[in-house]
């Protein structure tokens, strides 16, 4: 036991203290979690206010047009204080969708969120452009006009953009199937942001002249639009839930994909140290210190350190990532707890699948072509994935759960998903697991004893089989 | 103790009712041409392989498996791990061997220090040159003062400087009272060094005994000289009682001797009735033992091929599926 813990150890360091470990897995989400205060203070940091002309020329009001009111109701849209209305109003409708999901997933952020709300409006505001309003003759020249946007900035107070009210903008023309609308033209630099904006102020006074030119009032007519649209409140024995989004697709997917990361990651290095072992020849000096078995599970246990540090590394900077945030509850510890035994199973499986691979083949070309069947058969469960999650409890994800070496990751979906599996299925599942680990292993150690030193042709799945039964 | 040791690769027969009892303290060479079964039978010895049928014992144990520890092995196919420090590596791989404590570095620093390597223990191997590499892979196998080493080919690679290293070494650990077995394909090497010599041939032993007994066994009697004049008649030399025949080839002249006619004696004969700058009793090498017995089964063109595979470099037409 001892030279298998020598063997593990040496496997163990060899492995992570590589530079592409170092960088892969330490380095490279290190320097994603450091990059995200810089990405909020790179977005908190304020471009230069827009401030400039908008100019209309409304022919819709002409000799030709009948309704003068339609300048007058998009003037009105594109005065600072409708602006401001219009940003708190979509801000607010933000903010109080955020605050129900909050809600949902834990009170004290909802109320967190809550009280957060009047200052990010007031930076919504704050934000917001800074419009002059300019009415053009209806006979003014559209080219002359137009080229005034091409003068100065968005920043300079110069024309931003030039807005044409068609003439059947506000009453539709006899026989016409529909109403006319209206153009806008505008500066070639002006942010998309400020471009929606007045898109939509100029459109909603618009709507507001029509309504008023058929004799409504269009507040009354948007209050009757308005409709709050309720959440689905699941009916359990424990009450009405109503689960969020986070607990339905990320929490399992976060738990699934870490341990696709941690049991792939140690069982490609298993492949890698293997194939090299074999390949420079250091495979024999090996082998008349240690039997095979024992250099097989010193490798694979070395490799389950490599992985058990990444699951660790990352599990525990997701969960205090949780717990800084108030969401900690998201993640029980049992099923952290779970998750560390189907970790378990789940590497060994791959172990033994990569080893007996890595064995029978002396380069990495060559190992392609026995690869290829395990990687369809261990990446099912990522084509599963969203299947599974919407309905956990479906006869494929119970099938699934029962069949090595996919059933570790697929019963870790249903643990964390919002209706996880009796407690019958996931001991089952375990027990089928470690007993595909058993099967899986014992052919691997047979594979592994005849591969380790056979160069020249490599094996087919047919002959490796062989080996199993000659072994 | 081998008894009836036999391996098959597919169609091949690598090796056949392999039969061999080493005494301990004995150095032997096994010996026989590129891929005539030694790599094999090394490898079923240290339980690396597994034979079809047959047994082994190791130490008194039923498998060198038991005995790992007290057993050194430097394989044919060595390697190294190229990215560890030559220290680092000596220091795993006698751990692997079961030694540990707190002397192992100094004793790591020593066996370098004695192969010429004392300032490489933290270089990295793929730093060092083949020659260098190779001195501590034979540092590997004998580090953790083992009663059996087992040396496949332990020369192949080396410069003669080197050699002789290597050759000194195991003369040492022969003259501590270790066993020693060897392979090698080039026969002179086992002639100056082993108390006995083990031939394989096809799989098969064709000899075993000590070099001085083959040699004896395999006298060809003749007397090699070398005339003072080159071009004179050597056909007195056929008239002598006791002469088989007097051949000459290239300058010397090889006078075969009849079975029971006494060598000393006709030296001086021969000597008397051709003047000579030299000459000598002809003294079979292991190469000589070794030709002659496959000869007597083999064709000319067999016996062709085995005449290039004795002179061959080491490690040049090993088989892929398990060693020679």
């Amino acid at each position: 036991m001892n030279r298998t813990l020598t063997i593990a150890w040496r496997e163990f360091k060899a492995t992570v203290l590589t530079k592409g470990f170092l960088i892969g897995v330490l380095v490279v989400p290190l320097m994603m979690a450091a990059s995200i205060p810089l990405v909020l203070l790179l977005t908190s940091m304020k471009p230069p206010a827009v401030a400039g002309e908008v100019a209309i020329i409304d022919l819709s009001s002409s000799p030709g047009g009948e309704h003068e009111a339609s300048r007058e109701a998009v003037l009105a849209r594109l005065t600072p204080e409708a602006l401001a209305e219009r940003v708190r109003r979509e801000t607010g409708e933000g903010l109080r969708e955020a605050g129900k999901m909050a809600n949902k997933v834990d009170p004290r952020a909802g109320e967190a969120l809550a009280a957060a709300a009047p200052t990010i409006e007031a930076a919504a505001v704050a934000d917001l452009p800074s419009l002059t309003t300019r009415v053009l003759a209806p006979d003014a020249d559209l080219d002359a006009e137009k080229a005034v946007l091409l003068e100065g900035t968005p920043y300079d107070n110069t024309r931003l953009a030039l807005i044409v009210i068609d003439p059947d903008a506000i009453t539709r023309t006899p026989d016409a199937k529909e109403f006319g609308s209206f153009r806008l033209f505008v500066k070639a630099k002006l942010d998309s942001r400020v471009q929606g904006m007045i898109r939509s102020q100029v459109r909603d006074g618009i709507v507001d002249a029509r309504l008023a030119a058929n004799g409504h009032v269009a507040t009354d007519i948007r209050d009757l639009m308005r409709i709050k649209v309720p959440e689905a409140q699941s009916v359990t024995k424990d009450g009405d839930k109503a689960w969020g989004e986070l607990q339905q697709m990320l929490v399992p997917v976060a738990f699934m994909i870490l341990l696709w990361i941690s049991t792939f990651t140690g069982g490609q290095y298993l492949l890698t140290s293997t194939i090299e072992e074999k390949s420079s020849r250091v495979m024999e000096v090996l082998l008349s210190a240690v039997s095979p078995m024992q250099l097989m599970t010193g490798k694979i246990l070395g490799q389950m350190g490599a992985g058990l540090l990444i699951l660790l590394l990352y599990s525990g900077t997701g969960v205090a990532g949780l717990l800084t945030f108030g969401l900690g509850y998201l993640v029980s510890p049992l099923n952290l707890v779970f998750l560390l035994i189907f970790f378990f199973i789940a590497f060994f499986s791959i172990a033994a699948l990569m080893a007996a691979v890595g064995s029978a083949v002396t380069d990495v070309h060559e190992a392609q072509t026995l690869l290829t069947p395990v990687m369809l058969v261990v990446i099912t469960p990522m084509f599963l994935m969203m299947p599974i999650i919407w309905n956990p409890n479906s006869v494929l994800a119970t099938t699934m759960s029962f069949l090595p070496p996919i059933n570790p990751f697929v019963m870790v979906l249903r643990i964390c998903s919002s209706d996880p599996p009796p407690l019958w299925q996931i001991l089952a599942s375990a027990g089928v697991g470690i007993v595909g680990v058993f099967v899986l292993l014992k052919a691997t150690s047979k594979i592994f004893r005849v591969g380790v030193l056979m160069y020249g042709k490599p094996p087919n799945l047919v002959t490796l089989l062989r080996w199993i039964r000659m072994a | 103790m081998i008894r009836g040791l036999t391996k098959t690769f597919g169609q091949k027969v690598a090796v056949s009712d392999l039969d061999l009892t080493i005494e301990q303290g004995m150095l032997v060479g096994l010996i026989g041409p590129n891929g005539a079964g030694k790599t094999t039978s090394i490898r079923m010895l240290m339980s690396i392989i597994f034979p079809d049928r047959g047994s082994i014992e190791v130490l008194g144990r039923a498998s060198a498996i038991d005995s790992k520890d007290r057993i050194g092995y430097l394989p044919e196919e060595r390697g190294v791990y190229k990215k560890m420090r030559a220290g680092a590596f000596l220091a795993y791989m006698a751990r692997l061997k079961g030694v540990d404590g707190a002397g192992l570095d100094a004793k790591v620093k020593a066996w370098l220090e004695r192969v010429g390597l004392g300032d490489c223990v933290r270089k990295k191997l793929e730093e060092m040159s083949k020659g260098m590499q190779q001195k501590v892979q034979f540092v590997a196998s004998i580090i953790h003062e083992p009663d059996l080493i087992v040396l496949d080919e332990p020369f192949s690679g080396l410069d003669p400087v080197n050699a002789r290293l290597v050759r000194s070494l195991v003369d040492e650990q022969h003259r501590a009272g270790r066993t020693i077995i060897f392979s090698t394909h080039q026969m002179s090497q086992a002639e100056a060094l082993c108390d006995r010599v083990v031939m394989i041939h096809n799989g098969r032993k064709v000899l075993d005994n000590t070099p001085a007994e083959i040699r004896s066994r395999f006298d060809p009697r003749a007397i090699l000289l070398e005339p003072v004049d080159a071009h004179g008649s050597h056909e007195a030399l056929g008239a002598i009682e006791g002469v088989r025949d007097a051949i000459k080839e290239r300058g010397h002249v090889i006078v075969h001797l009849d079975e029971g006619a006494d060598a000393t004696r006709m030296v001086a004969q021969v000597a008397a009735i051709t003047p000579c700058r030299r000459i000598e009793v002809v003294r079979p090498t292991l190469e000589d033992v070794f030709l002659e017995i496959v000869q007597r089964d083999a064709d000319p063109s067999e016996a062709q091929r085995l005449r290039d595979l004795l002179t061959q470099p080491a490690g040049m037409g090993q088989s892929d599926t398990g060693g020679d």
